[in-house]
């Protein structure tokens, strides 16, 4: 019993990484002993939590509104603040005022008969060809190839909205108090002012957001509508099937669905850059992460626009990992090679391997 | 993040003020929750402290850990809060935060926890003791180290240590592992 207490004191330190070399020594013959729980706690290395009920960006953006006021009143009379129930209540009263406002701002939206004509336009890039897009409120999105970004003329009318198949770098421009939102299949991205790329290509089994700076909220479109926050540094992949089993209910029978729908993950600098590999697509650098080939095909042929024919079997199943600048698809080909041997030629955009 | 400190109080930059604020307001909120009857009042406690950080920016740059620094704060704050209302300032009897929990991979390589696995340690965290789960959070979530955790709540590094051993080993009980290592046997 004393023994197992030990156990629990180790395994805490190790969580802190603590643990001094003999501990670890110690630990590791407590869990040898108690092999299920060894394994257990493997498994629970490998959650991440999000307290649930969040505030909103705009409820922040509400707060921070507040503080400054706070504060610029406090410039004007420097007093020793103490928080008092005045204030307290003042603070009520005004949740209260913008409440009404933004009721009153819904009832006028809700009365307007003649909704204003929003035009959309669409921007799409074909396989091979990547393109810049400023967007009405100054905000940058490269989009990547083979995607479609549609966007309404005017922000005004229509808020900071814009739809999103494929894979765009955004670097949003900040406007306190308008929040700009993608809408992709799987999930919606609500962001203030920020810089982050989100992949949604309807060919691919994931929808990924990665966060290079700033805030981003994203809502999973899946029957619990799921917030979740990211820190900068930090990438949300989402299975795209998330939204069909929502809908069907599917008993579970394909093994795959024992798989999490939704996982996060720390972003790491690409091998050789400086570079976050999820955005490393914009500086022109195609990278690859433990792939199979046959998807690399797929992104191969966006990326290059090429079509891709391959008689090699075992290939298909053999990952890759690397990354390769410019666009010479024949270099890529040179450099998959050295990983494993397959003979390829090209003639007039189509690639066949042996 | 020692550079954001400093364009605050060298050159009392408002946007990096913001920045600051937008990055550690859910933390804090959540925490000054777990201390504190409502939401609002949590709220409250942690735009008081903002507005304290700018009012006497020139302290930041004494700050050696911002995390401890600004939790403490906010605890403070909320222990204010809970004495001038008659409340005993110690006892958690604050909104009980409830999370979520997702599988977290290294590597695209790494075995994933399954979701029947995940939802069992959801709910287990849910019911831990109020303090037991705070500490958890604090460390799991938040990321803080044991010691800035036994600094912000006051205790011994051996109260969290215990605490967290408490937390591994519920969570660790209710995990099927015949799930992910079934074919080994």
């Amino acid at each position: 019993m004393e023994q197992h207490e030990r156990l629990w004191e180790l395994m805490a330190k190790r969580t802190a990484g603590t643990l001094s070399a003999a501990e670890e020594v110690e630990l590791e013959v407590l869990l040898e002993a108690t092999p299920e729980v060894a394994r257990q706690q493997e498994l629970l290395d490998k959650i991440s939590l999000q307290s649930t009920g969040k505030s909103s960006l705009e409820r922040k953006e509400l707060l921070l509104d507040r503080i400054m006021g706070d504060i610029a009143n406090g410039d004007n009379n420097p007093v020793e603040e103490t928080i008092t129930p005045e204030r307290s209540r003042s603070w009520r009263a005004i949740a209260a005022v913008s409440l009404v406002l933004v009721i009153g701002a819904a009832m006028a939206i809700y009365l307007r008969t003649t909704p204003p004509a929003v035009v959309w336009s669409t921007v799409q890039t074909k396989p091979g060809s990547k393109t810049r897009i400023t967007l009405p409120d100054g905000s940058l999105v490269v989009l990547n190839a083979g995607s479609t970004l549609s966007y309404p003329s005017n922000f005004a009318k229509s808020g900071r909205v814009v739809k999103l198949t494929g894979e765009g770098y955004f670097d949003v421009t900040k406007m306190v108090n308008d929040p700009f939102v993608i809408h992709t299949t799987t999930v919606d991205v609500k962001v203030l002012g920020t810089t982050f790329n989100v992949r949604a290509y309807a060919d691919e089994p994931h929808t990924e957001t990665a966060l290079i700076s700033g805030a981003v909220e994203v809502t999973v479109k899946d029957a619990g509508k799921q917030h979740i926050t990211l820190s900068p540094r930090q990438k949300l992949v989402v299975a795209n099937a998330i939204t069909e089993t929502a809908v069907k209910q599917l008993p579970a029978a394909r093994p795959d669905d024992q798989k999490p729908l939704i996982v996060l993950e720390n972003l790491e600098k690409e091998q050789g850059t400086d570079l976050v590999a999820e955005a490393a697509w914009v500086e022109n650098r195609f990278v690859y992460r433990n792939e199979n080939f046959s998807q690399l095909i797929i992104r191969m042929e966006r990326w290059y626009g090429v079509t891709v024919e391959c008689h090699n079997q075992a290939l298909l199943q053999t990952s890759f990992t690397g990354n390769v600048q410019g666009e010479s698809l024949d270099q890529l080909l040179s450099m998959l090679k050295q990983t494993k041997q397959f003979d390829y030629n090209i003639t007039a955009g189509k690639v066949i391997i042996h | 993040m020692q550079e954001l400190l400093e364009k605050i109080y060298r050159n009392d930059d408002q946007l990096a003020f913001r920045q600051l604020f937008l990055q550690y307001s859910d933390r804090l909120i959540v925490f000054a929750a777990s201390l504190l009857p409502s939401r609002e009042e949590a709220e409250e406690a942690v735009s008081d402290v903002f507005v304290k950080i700018w009012q006497q920016r020139e302290n930041l740059s004494n700050v050696r850990n911002l995390n401890t620094y600004l939790y403490t704060a906010v605890r403070n704050t909320a222990y204010n809060y809970r004495t001038s209302a008659g409340r005993m300032p110690e006892i958690l009897t604050g909104e009980h935060i409830q999370v979520s929990v997702n599988a977290m991979a290294a590597s695209p390589e790494d075995m994933l926890i399954s979701k029947e696995n995940l939802r069992k340690i959801e709910s287990a965290i849910n019911l831990l003791p109020a303090r037991c789960k705070l500490i958890f959070r604090l460390v799991k979530e938040d990321g803080l180290k044991y010691r800035e955790v036994a600094e912000i709540l006051e205790v011994s590094i051996n109260t969290v240590n215990t605490q967290m051993a408490i937390a591994l080993k519920k969570l660790g009980e209710v995990i099927d592992i015949r799930q992910h290592f079934g074919w080994m046997e």
